[in-house]
């Protein structure tokens, strides 16, 4: 390691996430050491009796206050409280002592986990804009956060908050405050009436509501990518055109306990490629889409344990197919395939107006409750999806093994000339494929399935 | 070089092995090649499994890779901050003892120096 200049040991030292390793490296190395001061960011881990990587909290402000005073330039600060409680280190004197030091060069700051009880002493985001006019990123974690007193930071780019309650119903403080976001978090964020993201230069925006009854509402004409979560069917409004990438996670179970009280309405989306739709009754949630032509991904996910309830969400491919008729890569998680089963035609046919030639690629989760009723969905969805290239099954884990290898080579004997993948899914697991099959399956077939 | 019209010259690289250059040489090549894949997904975990292989060497090599990537005549960002981000890895967590022994750090401090350093960085390793 000698032989590397102090250019490349500060490269390395700039790539620890922690400043307890820095730290370490300092005591290991003079030459470590004596590049230290040129390091630009300090990210500390304060726990209660600073154990493995972290600092006590009776030592955090010292080690914190030098570390500020060593370094030349500081241009990021990342802390994170674990489970401090009480009037802590982390008051309104202790930051007014560092702040303003840094304001000139700080570009990101990090605060995580503030302890409640000195929240109410410490504005912090008052403060934060009233320094840190240079600030382009923006993470705060805080089960309170007040927006009284907040100066814009016109720098800010990225900002995530993360916090139980904000104390700006409507998000006006936030529109008005942040007005060169590119990327917005609000995550876990309740106690909100009817709030607005209104934004021009939003790229990308994950908003999380754990509201009841409550209407969301986007008016960002950038727009790329959006991800909403909200607890039960709200009404939602967006106004983003240029909306590439979108998912809707809609949590709760009784979606329909006020009929009419949610409705999704949208400007119309001119460059929506991928949807993602995630709902009790992924059905319900279809229902409420216009017709996109845009849409060439789609994903459906669907949290029922109980299919059998299922059958008046009314989710069919065929509705499927008219609301995205360009869809050309379908995924359905297991949820979502059960769904479709229970809504399946007594007949045990479901007619597609006309064969569908746009499907190019499908991957399904499935259960294998039923092996043929799901065998006759397959059936039905390939014999009239006549464009499919690639058909990806996983079925899960519980399944017996014998079960498993008849259900695939009943499919791959009816559609040799398809190219099959074959995996094992399971909750909380890596989705994991099956890379060698047996060839004897198919003496007949000279297709080679390379998985 | 090559903006120079040079192209087709011999690039003189003194201070690396021609061991160090075909491994240099091996990286560019498949994440050029990764990059004319079009199955973007399948392309990047290949890439991330290529990666990992290949920084899987001894740390004298893994210097002189650094040190080659660092090079401004070579001057590879992403075999930079593969190499370096590997040789922070191998220091996470690890005791100041630990770190010298990993990568045979000589202790070069006197011994006022060593115990200032110390008492100053005493609360992330005791």
């Amino acid at each position: 390691m000698d032989k590397l200049p102090e250019s490349l040991l500060l490269e390395i030292l700039s790539r620890l996430d922690n400043s307890a390793d820095v730290a370490c490296c300092r005591v290991a190395s003079k030459a470590f050491n004596n590049v230290f001061p040129d390091l630009r960011s300090i990210s500390l881990l304060c726990s209660r009796f600073g154990t493995s990587g972290s600092v006590s909290w009776s030592c955090f402000k010292k080690v914190f206050l030098d570390l500020i005073s060593k370094l030349r330039v500081v241009e990021s600060v990342c802390i994170r409280l674990h489970r401090v409680v009480g009037v802590g280190p982390f008051d309104e004197d202790f930051v007014k002592e560092w702040l303003p030091r840094v304001s000139q060069t700080l570009k990101s700051l990090s605060l995580s986990d503030l302890p409640f009880p000195c929240l109410s002493q410490l504005n912090i985001l008052h403060l934060i804009s009233k320094y840190c006019h240079n600030l382009a990123e923006l993470n705060l974690r805080s089960a309170w956060l007040s927006v009284s007193n907040l100066n814009p930071i016109p720098m800010l780019t990225t900002l995530t908050l993360e916090s139980r309650i904000l104390q700006d119903p409507h998000l006006n403080q936030l529109n008005k405050c942040f007005p060169n976001l590119r990327v917005l978090n609000l995550i876990c964020v309740r106690e909100l009436q009817d709030p607005k993201i209104h934004h021009f230069n939003l790229q990308t925006c994950h908003w999380s509501v754990y509201n009841h009854h409550t209407s969301l509402t986007l008016i960002t004409p950038n727009l790329i990518t959006l991800k909403i979560e909200c607890l039960c069917y709200t009404a939602i409004h967006i106004e983003a055109p240029m909306l590439s990438h979108f998912h809707l996670s809609v949590d709760g179970p009784k979606v329909y306990e006020h009929p009419g009280a949610g409705a999704f309405t949208a400007q119309k989306f001119e460059n929506l490629k991928t949807l993602w739709l995630d709902s009790f009754y992924v059905g319900f949630l279809l229902s409420e889409f216009p017709t996109i032509k845009t849409v060439e991904t789609l994903i459906l996910g669907s949290r029922n344990k109980a299919p059998r309830d299922a059958r008046d969400s009314k989710l069919t491919l065929g509705e499927v197919f008219r609301v995205f008729p360009n869809v050309s890569s379908l995924r359905i998680n297991s949820g979502a395939w059960s769904e479709l089963e229970a809504c399946l035609d007594p007949q045990g046919w479901e007619i597609l107006d006309g064969s569908n030639k746009g499907l190019k690629t499908i991957c399904a989760y499935l259960m294998l409750v039923d092996p043929s009723l799901t065998f006759s969905y397959v059936v039905c969805l390939l014999d009239q999806c006549v464009g499919l290239s690639v058909v990806s099954l996983l079925i899960h884990s519980g399944v017996d093994g014998t079960q498993c290898k008849s259900f695939r080579s009943k499919c791959m004997a009816r559609w040799p000339g398809l190219k099959w993948r074959w995996g094992i899914w399971d909750e909380g697991m890596k989705d994991t494929w099956i890379t060698d099959l047996q060839i004897t399956e198919h003496p007949k077939s000279s297709k080679k399935f390379r998985l | 070089m090559i903006e120079d019209d040079y192209a087709n010259t011999t690039v003189p690289l003194p201070n690396v092995t021609s061991m160090i250059i075909s491994k240099v040489i091996e990286y560019c090549k498949k994440h050029v090649e990764s990059a004319k894949n079009e199955d973007k997904k399948t392309a990047e975990e290949d890439l991330k499994n290529f990666d990992s292989e290949f920084v899987k060497v001894d740390k004298d090599t893994l210097f002189d890779l650094i040190l080659a990537s660092a090079a401004n005549y070579l001057n590879i960002k992403s075999l930079l901050d593969l190499t370096c981000q590997t040789a922070a890895d191998m220091i996470k967590g690890k005791t100041p003892e630990e770190v010298r022994k990993t990568f045979n750090i000589k202790n070069d401090f006197t011994p006022e120096e060593e115990a200032e350093v110390r008492r100053e960085n005493a609360w992330a390793f005791e």
